[in-house]
């Protein structure tokens, strides 16, 4: 099997998912097929080198993160190009849910949002989402916490019961 | 939890059709790798032969010195006809290269509403009434750099010594994206970057070719009008702060040096991360960044 197929195999098995954690991270399918394609490439170019690592998910998981981070960082990203925010989807239960939680993921730090996405989508560990965000485990569990801070105070109003539906 | 793993679940459903293939993915690197080397082994010619016509001037004694692109670079290094390393009695007419203009000023915390001297617009000049003389000793100049990964490696390992010294604890962590295990990349402008998370605030680093220890810093458009440099043994200062956002400073020290590299350091909380604060101290102060900026390892000519 030639670098070429081991990729494509590697790539094919997991690319469904590495789109959808992509549009968690950046909330638009378009932004995350751009975000994965990055990642892509940037594994290709380092095949060879890194397809024996023992924890090649995790690598690719780094790269993806990292990818969207930096494109968080220009600036063409920070302000939305429109100036009324655009149709949204028919309503519905689930739609409203949907968007209800994509809206509130997006008003996270992109580092929250990563962190949540990587423990609570991909189902990583501490440790793993450490290593994958290139930080601490105690980085890891206070950026959980504060997220899940941030996510509890906007889902449930004022004046609800404490009963929170996400706790940590 | 299970709750939150499950609307996350829900919310990335029924995902459109992906526009991502594959094999042109493949097909297009592979493209844009054979075009590299095929570029760069044209290049390599072509600074054999420009070295092989300059090396006898410069050896005689003449006033020219090699600009070329160092082997192993993955970038051209110098501006085409750049007079480098800069002689005394260069002053240039037009303001340098401009180092840190699109990432890292892009990236900084800047609140311009109060950070005006610091536009990096380089067509308004608020510092015409510097010095454009040159000031102080005759610079010295190491040998150029012959492998840019290898400086990246030698940047990096100086950087990070340069800060356990004053924080032997910190986590130095690479804040930028790009998929290398160090610190340093080579930028597109030319300098080597390293964006440096270290606890909640990011050091950004930048070290470049220069010509300021002749000419002065302060004679850079960008700089405050009332930038004021400072010779110390072995380089020209300029430190001070910048109004960051959300009430924020960023701490910034410059260090231009006699073998002709330039070190810049800014430091600001990581308001990315951690808004809305409220922030904590900077990990470092501006005499502890001005020793990291002055640390002999910080350079383009080990």
């Amino acid at each position: 099997m030639t670098d070429a197929d081991a990729y494509r195999d590697f790539v094919s098995a997991r690319l469904d998912r590495l789109r959808r954690t992509g549009y968690l991270l950046c909330g638009d399918w378009h932004t995350a097929d751009d975000l994965v394609s990055a990642a892509l490439i940037k594994l290709y170019r380092h095949w060879r080198r890194v397809s024996t690592m023992d924890n090649l998910d995790g690598y690719l998981h780094r790269v993806l993160v990292r990818v969207w981070l930096d494109e968080r960082r220009r600036p063409w990203r920070r302000e939305l190009p429109y100036a009324v925010p655009p149709d949204a989807a028919a309503a519905g239960v689930a739609t409203d849910e949907r968007l209800a939680l994509l809206a509130h993921l997006a008003e996270l730090p992109p580092r929250r949002r990563a962190v949540l996405v990587l423990r609570f989508f991909l189902d990583l560990s501490v440790e793993q989402t450490a290593e994958a965000m290139g930080c601490s485990t105690g980085t890891v569990k206070s950026q959980t916490a504060r997220a899940l801070d941030a996510m509890r105070a906007r889902l449930i109003p004022a004046g609800e019961p404490e009963e929170a539906r996400w706790t940590s | 939890m299970d709750q939150l793993s499950h609307a996350l679940h829900a919310a990335a459903a029924d995902p459109p059709p992906t526009a991502i293939d594959l094999d042109q993915l493949i097909a297009g690197e592979r493209r844009r790798t054979h075009n590299r080397y095929r570029f760069g082994a044209a290049t390599g010619a072509a600074v054999l032969v420009a070295g092989a016509v300059a090396v006898p001037f410069a050896l005689g004694g003449g006033s020219g010195h090699i600009a070329g692109t160092p082997p192993g670079c993955r970038t051209v290094y110098y501006e085409p006809g750049t007079v480098f390393p800069p002689t005394p009695e260069s002053t240039p007419s037009t303001p340098p290269v401009n180092h840190g203009t699109s990432a890292p000023h892009s990236a900084l915390p800047i609140d311009h509403s109060t950070s005006a001297p610091h536009s990096p617009s380089p067509g308004v000049s608020t510092a015409a009434v510097q010095p454009q003389e040159p000031i102080g000793p005759s610079p010295t100049f190491g040998t150029p750099p012959t492998d840019c990964d290898v400086l990246e490696e030698l940047l990096d390992a100086a950087l990070t010594d340069a800060v356990h010294r004053w924080l032997p604890d910190a986590d130095m962590v690479n804040a930028s994206v790009y998929d290398r295990p160090g610190l340093f990349h080579l930028d597109v402008d030319r300098s080597y970057l390293a964006y440096v998370q270290l606890g909640e605030a990011v050091l950004q680093v930048q070290v470049g070719a220069s010509d300021a220890y002749t000419r002065g810093l302060c004679a850079y458009p960008w700089q405050s009008p009332s930038c004021e440099e400072r010779l110390v043994p072995g380089a020209k200062l300029v430190k001070g702060g910048l109004p960051g956002k959300y009430g924020t400073t960023i701490e910034a020290v410059t260090a231009a040096k006699q073998d002709g590299t330039e070190v810049r350091l800014m430091l600001y909380p990581d308001i990315q991360n951690y808004y809305p604060g409220p922030y904590a101290p900077l990990p470092l102060t501006v005499d502890q960044l001005t020793a990291i900026a002055m640390d002999p390892g910080l350079t383009l000519f080990p």
